[in-house]
Formats: structure tokens, sequence, C-alpha cells
């Protein structure tokens, strides 16, 4: 699969984000020298807000095909934003097949792709239990793993928010985690724990259950 | 969105989905007159009637929620909801790569919700009935302010609670569906979805 390159429609919705966030709050990037600029990689993040995919999508030096909840591509219109802006749907309530044989396309080409392990926004700014098939995706892949941990877009927008308000928002990327590729089941399942714990410690801050300090 | 779906007991008094909107963007608890607001960093300000306000961030009072005895945790009336079943999928295509079917949403349906034991009752105000037996799930999902529920070889039906809190009615049917599984000998349950799986 060849590489899509950014399209000027992402480009430009790219540059209005990046304008209006500049007016609205601040921004603050660490840790770009993790994110490696070509090849595969999987960015595994945390999900305090709807910003969190413009603001990373804005402002990430590299183009992020980010795995996205089916029900928003729902309407025609919404699939074709969503769509525009490199997401692609995931059906969180049954296994998906197709959502799994997109990212591995999406990494034989070369691309990286963002996935928020958590699965869904946190209700509190807290971070939540992982999902487990994405800890399964990443030992499937077997790509560098790049845990991105964002703060500041639930003070700016918690889900239970009416309106975004300005704030200090933080992205840090953190050393990227090199996990083994598994391509059996029974590999996956016995790592699966260990695993995990690897990659919320990354993800997690103080007040975090995983935190290790 | 609102400070109830997140709050879902009132701090001061411990009564059950009382959060109502109230003027200048706050919400007030039907009961004690407790009033709540948003105040920088997402943090909630509780100001119960004749008390000092209080800020605190959504986790704090969340686990204050937690370890409070509330009124009550197990429904015997039924909530007002607004259903949407999407019974039919369509394919999903993107710069030439098909990239999955997805859910088509029906029009939106209001009526009641009852938890029961081993199902959840839908009936609408012409009295149209629709049960869902709580083994019949195979995944229990949040999303957004509407909790997702898919039924074994059916649709995904999503509800949402216009006088009540989405949060409170995952942990309703999670903690309903424990201990269902529980009676019957079927194991604990690890995830909720993508689907329900057992210890």
């Amino acid at each position: 699969m060849k590489s899509p390159g950014r399209t000027a429609a992402y480009n430009t919705a790219r540059w209005i984000v990046r304008t209006l966030w500049r007016r609205f709050g601040t921004i603050e990037l660490n840790g770009l020298e993790h994110l490696p600029s070509a090849g595969p990689c999987i960015v595994v993040a945390n999900h305090q807000s709807y910003l969190d995919p413009l603001l990373l999508q804005a402002f990430a030096p590299r183009l992020m095909h980010a795995m996205a909840k089916s029900t928003q591509f729902a309407t025609p219109r919404m699939a074709r934003l969503m769509s525009l802006l490199y997401s692609f749907p995931v059906r969180r309530y049954e296994p998906d097949p197709v959502a799994v044989r997109t990212v591995l396309r999406l990494l034989a080409a070369g691309e990286a792709v963002m996935i928020y392990v958590e699965g869904e926004r946190s209700w509190d700014g807290r971070l939540q239990p992982p999902r487990r098939g994405t800890i399964r995706l990443l030992l499937k892949a077997g790509v560098p793993v790049i845990p991105c941990r964002i703060d500041g877009t639930y003070d700016a927008w918690p889900r239970w928010g009416r309106l975004a308000r300005g704030a200090h928002v933080h992205i840090a990327f953190k050393p990227a985690l090199i996990l083994p590729r598994l391509d059996h089941k029974p590999e996956r399942e016995a790592v699966l724990e260990s695993t995990t714990g690897r990659v919320m410690a990354a993800l997690s801050a103080p007040g975090d259950r995983w935190f290790a300090g | 969105m609102a400070i109830a779906d997140v709050l879902y007991a009132c701090i001061e008094c411990g009564r059950l989905e009382a959060l109502r909107p109230a003027d200048n963007g706050t919400e007030i608890c039907s009961r004690c007159g407790t009033r709540y607001r948003r105040v920088p960093y997402a943090r909630i300000q509780v100001e119960p009637p004749g008390k000092p306000a209080e800020a605190r961030s959504a986790g704090e009072w969340l686990d204050m929620l937690a370890a409070a005895s509330l009124e009550d945790l197990d429904p015997a009336r039924a909530e007002p909801v607004i259903v949407r079943i999407a019974d039919r999928r369509r394919p999903h295509w993107t710069r030439g790569h098909y990239l999955g079917r997805i859910e088509r949403f029906g029009p939106a349906i209001a009526g009641t919700l009852l938890l029961e034991r081993d199902r959840l009752v839908f009936e609408t105000a012409d009295h149209h009935r629709a049960e869902w037996p709580l083994l019949d799930l195979t995944a229990v999902q949040p999303s957004s302010r509407t909790l997702q529920l898919k039924l074994r070889n059916g649709p995904l039906v999503s509800i949402r609670f216009p006088e009540g809190s989405a949060v409170l009615w995952e942990m309703r049917v999670q903690t309903a569906l424990q201990d269902l599984y529980a009676d019957l000998g079927k194991g604990t349950i690890l995830e909720f979805q993508p689907r329900i799986v057992t210890r």
C-alpha cells in the first residue's frame, strides 16, 4: 500500500486547529525525538478530551492514522470528515478484524498509527484500564510503540463539559517500547499482563493506578 | 454534556440522579438545593445551602461518592430514556480501501427503561415493549453520554438518559450482569467489551 501523504484539505485543517488553539490556549510538546520521522510505529495515548485527536494531528510533525469508534462515522458528513483527518473506524462492541487488518496494512506501508489505549475518554481525567485487545494488537504488530501522555485537554474540555475553555496542554512522547512480534495467540496471552504493565506505566502520571514514580 | 453526567448523585444529600440544569450554567440538586458549577482546571465547585463552597476534581468527588452510602443503588423506578437502534450497516471506503461496515442508527424512540434481575425492559409511551435478557448481551459500552448494548445476533442499542447518568447506568447494568453470572455459576466477568469475557 502506497503511503497516502498529506492532502491539502488535511494541511488546511491542521493550520486552522493550530491557529485557533494558539489564540485559545497554549501547548507544549516534549519528546518529539522519540517519534520516528519515518517508518512504522504505533503511538498509544491516553484520552482525556475531544481535543486530543485534533491537537495531536495538528501539532505532531508526522501524519498519524487514528483509530476512532465506528459510531463517529455514522453520518455521511462525519464519515467524510473523519476520513479527511485520516481516521479509520473500529467497532468497539465486538471483535473487529477489519480494523486490525487496516492497522497492519498501514504499518506495512511504513505509516504511523495512533490508538487510545483506554478506548474512550476518561470521565475524571485519570487514566482508565486499557483495552486488552489493544495490547494484543501491539504484540501482533511488533513495531515500535511510542507512549504519548496528554495533559491539559481535560482541563480545557472534560467529557462532561458543555464547552471548551482555554488551557495549557502538554503532550509528551516517551521513549519507544520495543515489543516482540508474536504471531501466535498463546505467545501473546503469556505476556499480556506484563506488556500491559509496561505500556500503562509509561502513560501514567501521579495519581494514576499504574504510576511507578 | 453536564456535571450530572459524571456526578451521578448529590454530594451533599446522596440522592441519585438529582442534578438538574439551573441558571448561569450551574446545576442544582432537586432535593437539597446544592449548587454545582464548573470552575478552572475542570474542577467542580459544590455549594450546599448555608455552607461554604468547595471545589475538587471530578475524580475526588467520584471517590467520595463511591465511599458514601447512597440512597438507592437498586432502581425500582423506570428511567426515562431515548433509544436508537442500529440494525443496519453500510460499507465504508476511504482512498480505495475498505475499512469495515458502519452502523446506521434508526430514529430516536422515547420511553422508559427498567432494570430487572435478569433483563432490561424498554417500554414506549404507547406501550410497545421490548425485553432484552441480560444473558443475551454480548457487550456493554459507554459512548459519549449514552450506554450502548450489543445483543447476541441482534442490533446495537444506544440508550440516552435525559434525566439520568450514563455512568450510573453502566455501573447498574454491569453489576446486574456480574450478579447474574455469579448466580448461574458462569464465573466473574473480566471484560464487558468488545465482548463479555469471564474467568
